[in-house]
């Protein structure tokens, strides 16, 4: 993906229509904790919904040290209710099919909190959610990849799914019919953090390289894989048994991952699948509140209180009208990279 | 954020100290580190406690760093002790400039270890597991330079806050006149390296222009 590169810490100008954001019908801000003290700093960074996981396979940030155990997610939640804040808890991961007690676990811990609800992909999961506990609401995660008016449709007939995570594919006009398409489903999109390689919940990638799957063990380059070895000033970074990166010095750096690695053929060196760098949707939020979008969404529960709190507080100052939403969220400094993009919302490299 | 090299002034000041006896460093840090274990070990075994392995701190040029021993003594422990580098034999290694690690440590939201990463200003070699939990649990139970100076003694946290008021101005005029320095120093180094890879460059296209086909005879295409 080559596409809206912007690497400088300055402010990018204009947007794709520019319009503007409407202050009295702000869209909902849902932003994401890995450890309490990040949903504390979420909370007082002006969160409107948090998100976070358990400390398992059932969540897609399955890393070490990181997330919530039943007690701190007890407590999330408490903590969420006292501040006016909804919680919800991602269960975005695909069951075993031999043993889905720990999935099944998480929706019943989820249901037993008064959690704002859960954000799921497995289809049977959804099921189980909607049937065993028809109150908890029901988001359809990112990584279910629905993309098109039957599919949302689909879910919210047959289990009452009352919002879908977009996949970051679409551009705005899309997201725009889709949302007509499927009211009252609600559409929430991401704005800023991490890109995937555009092929949510079905990418391979790292399981190719490691045995372990983002999708089934919430681990896309999982810490037990990733090395990163100094050779003299150039950094090596490898996942498994693949090199998949050298950073010269001096040159920034990306995540570990195999989508953001660069590889070499006979013609050329370079980024196969997608540079290393971050969304930042800022510039057209004023588009998609136009396009019926109801809550955008921040990805990183793998991020710091520091990105939390700059990301967070930057966001709500433009849905609120406090800054400028036509210019970027001045948070290049956060990014992968080092640089930004406003990925598929745009499209300008087709 | 710096990149991790170039001379800092910290950096100059760990060269000095080489001299000091690992011995008597060990001895003057022996009570501070008791104290903190004592109060932090617990409160970080919650994120720690699936992790064992030696987490070696490493501000670079210093002749010592921080060896962090997670799980010696049971799930989730934590203990320090000050090495020499090249006796540390580490699971996991965080290297920076000793002013971008207490540029991190000192962040009132925590410390942004990804944004340091990606600016190539920190580096991790190692069990990347053990940096990131570790890294976890000093964010979630709001350990930074902050907190652990309140550990400290009374008088040891006077002294080192007047210090640190009267050396901050010192410290940044030091590091513009470092900064100056070295790019003089560098320039004519700097401008041979780009000479050499503009003709390096040069070299490369005029190596890969269009290939004139060979002809090859009957007798060739017999012989493979």
């Amino acid at each position: 993906m080559d596409n809206a590169v912007h690497t400088s810490g300055a402010s990018t100008q204009g947007t794709a229509s520019g319009a503007p954001l409407d202050p009295d019908h702000p869209m909902e801000l849902v932003c994401p904790a890995g450890t309490p003290a990040a949903l504390q700093t979420a909370i007082d960074a002006g969160a409107h919904t948090i998100y976070f996981g358990f400390r398992n396979r059932t969540n897609a940030r399955n890393f070490p040290g990181l997330n919530f155990n039943e007690e701190e997610a007890a407590r999330a939640v408490e903590t969420c209710r006292k501040h006016g804040v909804k919680p919800l808890i991602a269960i975005n991961t695909y069951a075993d099919a031999e043993d889905d007690a720990i999935w099944k676990r998480a929706v019943d811990c989820a249901a037993d909190l008064k959690a704002g609800g859960i954000i799921a992909c497995d289809i049977g999961l959804v099921s189980y959610a909607a049937k065993t506990h028809p109150d908890l609401p029901l988001h359809l995660s990112v990584q279910a990849s629905a993309s098109n008016p039957e599919a949302v449709k689909f879910y919210h007939e047959a289990y009452g799914v009352r919002r879908v995570v977009l996949p970051r594919v679409m551009s705005v006009p899309e997201i725009a019919e889709l949302t007509a398409a499927v009211t009252p489903v609600e559409t929430e999109v991401f704005v800023f953090g991490g890109l995937c390689v555009m092929a949510e919940g079905r990418c391979s990638l790292s399981s190719y390289a490691t045995g372990l799957s983002p999708n089934k063990d919430g681990v896309c380059s999982p810490a037990s894989h990733v090395r990163y070895e100094q050779d003299g000033d150039v950094m090596v970074s490898l996942l498994g048994d693949f090199t998949i990166n050298r950073f010269d010095a001096g040159e920034t750096a990306g995540y570990p991952t195999l989508c953001k690695g660069r590889f070499s053929s006979d013609a050329r060196t370079g980024h196969l699948f997608e540079d290393p760098m971050s969304l930042d949707a800022t510039t057209i939020l004023g588009d998609l509140r136009k396009a019926g979008v109801k809550a955008v969404k921040v990805e990183g529960r793998q991020r710091g209180k520091a990105y939390v709190a700059q990301v967070v507080r930057s966001l709500r100052d433009a849905i609120d009208g406090k800054t400028d939403a036509s210019r970027s969220s001045g948070t290049t400094h956060l990014m992968e990279g080092l640089g930004h993009t406003e990925g598929a919302y745009r499209r300008d490299w087709r | 954020m710096a990149d991790a090299s170039g001379l800092t002034p910290l950096i100059l000041a760990g060269q000095l100290a080489r001299p000091i006896p690992l011995s008597f460093m060990r001895r003057l840090a022996a009570p501070v580190f008791r104290r903190w274990v004592a109060t932090w070990s617990g409160p970080l075994s919650n994120r720690l406690c699936d992790q064992t392995g030696i987490l070696s701190i490493r501000p670079v040029g210093w002749p010592l760093c921080f060896d962090l021993h997670v799980g010696e003594q049971g799930p989730g422990s934590v203990s320090i002790t000050l090495e020499r580098p090249e006796d540390s034999v580490p699971t996991a290694r965080v290297t920076a400039t000793p002013e971008v690690l207490l540029k991190l440590m000192a962040a009132e939201d925590g410390p942004d270890g990804d944004g340091a990463f990606f600016s190539r200003a920190l580096h991790i070699e190692g069990d990347t597991g053990l940096v990131m939990a570790f890294r976890y649990a000093i964010e979630d139970t709001g350990l930074n330079l902050h907190t652990l100076k309140n550990d400290l003694p009374r008088p040891f946290i006077r002294a080192l806050e007047v210090s640190t008021r009267r050396l901050e101005p010192v410290h940044d005029r030091f590091s513009r006149d470092l900064a100056k320095m070295q790019e003089l120093l560098l320039s004519p180094v700097r401008s041979e390296i780009a000479r050499l890879n503009t003709r390096l460059k040069r070299l490369e296209s005029a190596g890969t222009g269009p290939r004139r086909a060979k002809v090859v005879s009957r007798k060739e295409l017999a012989n493979g």
